[in-house]
């Protein structure tokens, strides 16, 4: 299920697709899952709540699994509701990672930089990512001059006071994790302002993309894009990369995380093969050795991650934006590898640590 | 007169209080300085020239036309893009690109929406204006998509090179900015010259002034409104490209939306005065610089910067003087829709009902998913139908109400489940309802469709969100009525049913009982109908609590369909995109609901299992600007439309239904590819009515079997503003160059009201 016809932007995750059948068509090409073909069934969940609850219901009766499944609008929120705090109801326990801090530091060359740390007031969850990671590098020691949020429709008029203040306050650094539009528009409000330089302009995933240099012209150059996989261009040092771009015609963000999910559950089906035979594929023995995998990395592609332990992937490496529209990276130097950090717990209330 | 300034004063009093409670405790303790309120005017007037641009595009379409404009944003929009493939993908000079984009794009689209669409709209309700407006917005932000993919880039640069500008407090502003807002004030004084000392533009305000009179002394119609709709073309596309660079990526999406944040600056100026426009862009300018300078909304009040435009709306409409109320007039100048009968209304629930029975074995999960989900924004919409249909009140936030049953429905679940969940979700919300009256005592028409859009927006924006109502989604359990659990699809749909059809019959009941009369009297005159003792206040405030309950009722529904609920399941954009719906389906109809929300799930369902790809999304991207050009042909609503064309000519449509379903069965029961069966069905319907044709003119008749038959005048429809005497009537109806035969006497004589004088 992915949400590739959504009026507001058709297409959105067609590299999810693509990428989920060029998985199937590489394994059937070497003999198949667990003895059999597979076969893709997609379902269009449109960023659509309504879609997104009738994906699930056609995933159930029409497939044997749902695979790197890319919906926004997801409506399966039972996980969510048997949570010993549910989401929304007051302070939670995050876990977060002190990556951010270690590129930070050697960026910049002190622990206690201080600089804007931008929300992205779309939907609430957003906010509810962000702000506690905010928060975790701060009490870790990057202070902050402001942590803001614009709405969806900002333009970069609505910057000027954001930028106004971060030339006040000398900030050191813009960590932002908005869509790459927005982030743009806070960048060519500070050149236009006459922002120094010299500020550290980080931005996520979002921004690792050939359109934001193409959008952004001057104002993407030397964005440094921070990601959690390793980059397409470690193909050349990474053999599970190289499956990957080899095997996707247009490969992007979307069908990277697909990729993955998909890499995952042939490792568990394939684990269960080898413990208990072809026949014992069941759902729920999937299941099982999904929750058994410990520190899967799909080849080096992204941080040890065990999927039972819920928790967030640990490392990133951070990307330059180069005038030609290429990126290079620049932390960790080494081709192939991630930064990886200690992680550690916050408790914090999102809503209400947020102000504005 | 005393006591209307006492309300007045007692509404400025709660408001300023209001206001100031806002300021005060998100003051963020900044220092008041000269430095300081001078950065906040530096930041202001770049959003004013924003908003300053927009709305004056607004005001000139609405001045010159009587339309108020939903999809001037797209018209700018869809201008912007034509602009960046000149520039960017062709590669033309600056000033070629910028020539052919205002001044050959803009005025030949104009040109088009007029004669295509927008002149045929001249004497239609306010509500089939609106609806049809929205419509056009929804299908040129389709085609932008399809046209220009929304994941590659689209920048457009600045006409004036960055860097430099006018400094002062420590603010830069830009040249570009400098440019906007000069262009925003030129444009201003421009068409205020050419509205009010030009002969051209005061033809164009007597054509909306009256039409009638204004032909009688020669005035052109046609050409007036073509010239109207090429300088709101050309305002928007300008206005765009001058806002583009201000975007980060040019966004179909952004730019088509940026213009609901300007309608407060155009409501300052009462839609019609520029001057008063730009000072109303200012104004604004200064309260979101303002409230981004000195206050800080964070916790609980993140959102609210987001919606500060729509609640200036609010503030601004509640307090424009009152609206002149129309006395003196022709008594009945629209077309109510006729009552069903008990027997129509008995045979057409069985009907439903047993179809709502008998789809349950056979229909897939997914399938009866989008139905009960149909069903639910159908009872959603029905209470839509005494507001809008027949109390002829524009309102058109059905999701504004909705969303607060749907709360209540996931909030009481555990004390309260099932069926009396869903009962007391659907009083709470009449409250909101009656809460929702309040405004629409001081707002009539236009009005009171600007201010419902920006309730709609602080609701989905704002309140929803909020930490203690829908701030992250909830699994919502089907409920268990009378003992019966309801958690399978096929169950549920036949209670959601049940419950449509008991609330549809509550409806007839009530527009058959004496309020139903007092409903049509306050829509028919306002003013005579208080002075035969009905009180308008009582009056709006039952109909408002009617309209509350039943769309909590269907937002219970809602969420207990899909079990689940989310903010995401109540989009402005959605809400919007249902009353148009429910218009082009019949606005005035108990059925009319019920088939706008199951043709939503029909689209879904052939998108999803037949037209998989491009061609479902073309059926999605274009369906809203269909929809809008069917307003024109059948305005009173589609199911009225047919049901008489039917009764009139019964055997052409019976053929055409035939072929339709004949095609359409052959496509899936020999499983052919979803486009081959669509095609066959279209084709059966074609065949079925040609045959339909041949067989009628074999027995004498006359029947066209291919075309529909005449419609009623364009303004005979159910919206809210009487049409005029010469509704729907070119001008040369009104006799100056052609003669009265029979046909254009009766049309003359609905018109008037003649010929219905005696409809109930």
């Amino acid at each position: 299920m992915a949400d590739i016809g959504a009026s507001a932007i058709p297409g959105m995750a067609d590299g999810s697709v693509a990428a989920i059948q060029a998985w199937a068509k590489l394994l059937n090409s070497e003999g198949g899952l667990a003895c059999r073909q597979v076969k893709v069934r997609v379902f269009d969940s449109k960023i659509d709540p309504t879609q997104s609850s009738a994906g699930y219901l056609d995933g159930c009766q029409n497939a044997f699994a749902m695979v790197g499944t890319y919906a926004l609008a997801v409506s399966d929120v039972t996980t969510l509701d048997n949570c010993k705090n549910p989401a929304g109801t007051g302070t939670q326990t995050y876990t977060e990672s002190s990556v951010w801090n270690d590129y930070f530091k050697q960026a910049l060359g002190t622990s206690n930089a201080h600089g804007t740390y931008y929300v992205a007031l779309t939907p609430p969850v957003i906010e509810d990512s962000a702000v506690p990671q905010y928060l975790y590098m701060q009490h870790a020691g990057l202070k902050a001059d402001q942590m803001v949020g614009l709405p969806a429709t900002a333009t970069e008029a609505n910057f000027t006071p954001i930028i106004s203040k971060m030339a006040s306050t000398k900030s050191q650094f813009y960590f932002s994790d908005s869509v790459f539009t927005t982030f743009l528009e806070a960048k060519a409000e500070a050149a236009a302002q006459g922002v120094s330089s010299k500020v550290l302009w980080v931005c996520q995933t979002t921004c690792y993309d050939p359109a934001f240099v193409k959008a952004g012209g001057a104002a993407a150059v030397g964005t440094k894009v921070a990601i959690d996989t390793l980059p397409f261009s470690d193909a050349s040092v990474n053999a599970e990369m190289k499956t990957f771009v080899t095997s996707v015609k247009t490969p992007d963000s979307f069908g990277i995380e697909s990729w993955i999910a998909a890499r995952l559950f042939q490792q568990g089906v394939q684990n269960l093969v080898a413990a208990k035979g072809p026949n014992a594929l069941t759902r729920a023995n999937i299941l099982t050795a999904l929750s058994q995998v410990k520190n899967f990395t799909d080849g080096g592609i992204i941080g040890p991650v065990t999927p039972s332990q819920h928790t967030i992937d640990n490392c990133l490496m951070v990307l330059n934006t180069n005038a030609n529209g290429t990126f290079t990276r620049v932390w960790p130097a080494k081709p192939g590898t991630l930064a990886c950090g200690k992680t550690g717990t916050i408790s914090v209330n999102p809503q209400t640590a947020f102000q504005g | 007169m005393r006591a209307l300034t006492n309300r007045r004063s007692v509404g400025v009093v709660v408001v300023t209080a209001a206001l100031l409670w806002v300021v005060i405790r998100s003051w963020a303790g900044s220092p008041v300085t000269v430095d300081s309120i001078g950065q906040m005017i530096m930041f202001a007037l770049p959003i004013a020239g924003i908003y300053a641009v927009q709305a004056t595009g607004l005001v000139v379409v609405y001045s010159s036309t009587g339309i108020f404009n939903l999809a001037q944003g797209s018209i700018g929009m869809f201008g912007a893009f034509i602009y960046w493939t000149l520039l960017v993908q062709w590669h033309l000079p600056e000033a070629l690109a910028l020539f052919l984009a205002v001044c050959v794009f803009a005025p030949i689209f104009g040109l088009l929406l007029d004669v295509v669409l927008m002149r045929r709209l001249a004497k239609a309700s306010v509500i089939v204006k609106l609806t049809a407006t929205l419509g056009l917005s929804l299908g040129l932000l389709g085609v932008a998509n399809v046209l220009w993919n929304p994941d590659s880039p689209h920048a457009i640069p600045n006409i004036f090179p960055q860097g430099g500008g006018f400094t002062a407090f420590g603010v830069v502003l830009t040249w570009q900015r400098l440019i906007t807002i000069g262009a925003a004030l030129a444009l201003a004084l421009a068409l205020r010259w050419l509205l009010f000392r030009t002969r051209t533009g005061i033809s164009m305000r007597a054509i909306v002034d009256n039409a009638d009179l204004a032909t009688l002394f020669g005035i052109r119609h046609a050409r007036t409104s073509g010239l109207a709709w090429i300088l709101g073309s050309v305002c928007a596309t300008v206005a765009s490209i001058l806002i583009a660079p201000e975007l980060g990526n040019l966004s179909a999406q952004t730019l088509s939306l940026l213009i609901i944040d300007s309608f407060a600056a155009a409501a300052v100026g009462r839609l019609r005065n520029l001057p008063m426009t730009y000072v109303g862009a200012l104004l604004l300018g200064l309260v979101v610089s303002f409230s981004s300078t000195f206050l800080q909304f964070g916790g609980n009040w993140a959102q609210l910067p987001a919606v500060i435009p729509s609640i200036a709306l609010l503030v601004v409409l509640l307090f424009l003087p009152e609206p002149t109320v129309h006395v003196g007039r022709a008594l009945r100048t629209y077309r109510m829709e006729t009552v069903p009968s008990w027997r129509t209304v008995g045979i057409a629930s069985a009907v439903v009902l047993v179809a709502a029975v008998a789809f349950g074995p056979v229909l897939s999960g997914t399938v009866m998913l989008q139905l009960t989900v149909a069903v639910a924004t159908g009872v959603i919409l029905l209470g839509m139908v005494p507001l809008l249909g027949w109390a002829g009140l524009p309102f058109l936030a059905p999701y504004g109400l909705a969303g607060f049953g749907a709360w209540l429905a996931w909030r009481l679940q555990p004390d309260l489940p099932g069926l009396v969940g869903i009962l007391v979700a659907g009083l709470a919300t009449a409250v909101v309802g009656l809460i929702a009256t309040i405004p629409a005592l001081r707002l009539r028409g236009l009005y009171l469709a600007l201010g419902s859009i920006a309730f709609a927006n602080i609701a989905v924006t704002f309140i929803f969100p909020l930490p203690w109502l829908l701030n992250s989604d909830h699994a919502v359990a089907p409920p268990d009525i009378l003992g019966l659990n309801l958690s399978r699809p096929s169950s549920f749909l036949i209670f959601a049913t049940v419950v449509y059809l008991l609330l549809a019959c509550g409806i007839v009941w009530l527009r058959r009982s004496r309020f139903g009369r007092r409903l049509i009297a306050t829509r028919d005159s306002e003013a005579a109908a208080a002075c035969v003792g009905i009180s308008l206040v009582e009056t709006k405030a039952i109909v408002f609590m009617i309209a509350g309950f039943i769309a909590g009722v269907g937002g219970a529904l809602l969420v207990e369909a899909q079990q689940f609920v989310s903010v995401d399941q109540l989009p402005l954009i959605g809400g919007l995109s249902i009353v148009l719906s429910l218009v082009v389906f019949g606005v005035g109809t108990v059925s009319g609901p019920l088939v706008a929300g199951l043709m939503a799930a029909a689209f879904a369902v052939i998108s999803t299992n037949w037209l998989q790809g491009n061609w479902g999304d073309t059926l999605t991207v274009v369906g809203p600007a269909l929809a809008a050009l069917g307003l024109i042909s059948l305005p009173r609503g589609a199911v009225p439309e047919i049901v008489a064309d039917a009764k009139d000519h019964p055997l052409p449509l019976a053929a055409r239904a035939a072929g339709l379903v004949v095609g359409g069965a052959i496509g899936v029961l020999c499983h052919l590819p979803g486009l081959v069966g669509v095609a066959l069905a279209v084709a059966g319907a074609v065949l079925g009515g040609v045959l339909a044709g041949l067989f009628s003119q074999q027995r004498g008749h006359t029947l066209d079997a291919l075309a529909w038959p005449d419609r009623p005048p364009a303004g005979q429809d159910a919206g809210q503003e009487p049409a005029t005497v010469a509704a729907g009537i070119d001008d040369p109806a009104l006799g100056l160059s052609r003669d009265i035969d029979e046909l254009v006497r009766g049309q003359l004589d609905q018109a008037l009201g003649i010929s219905t004088a005696g409809v109930r």
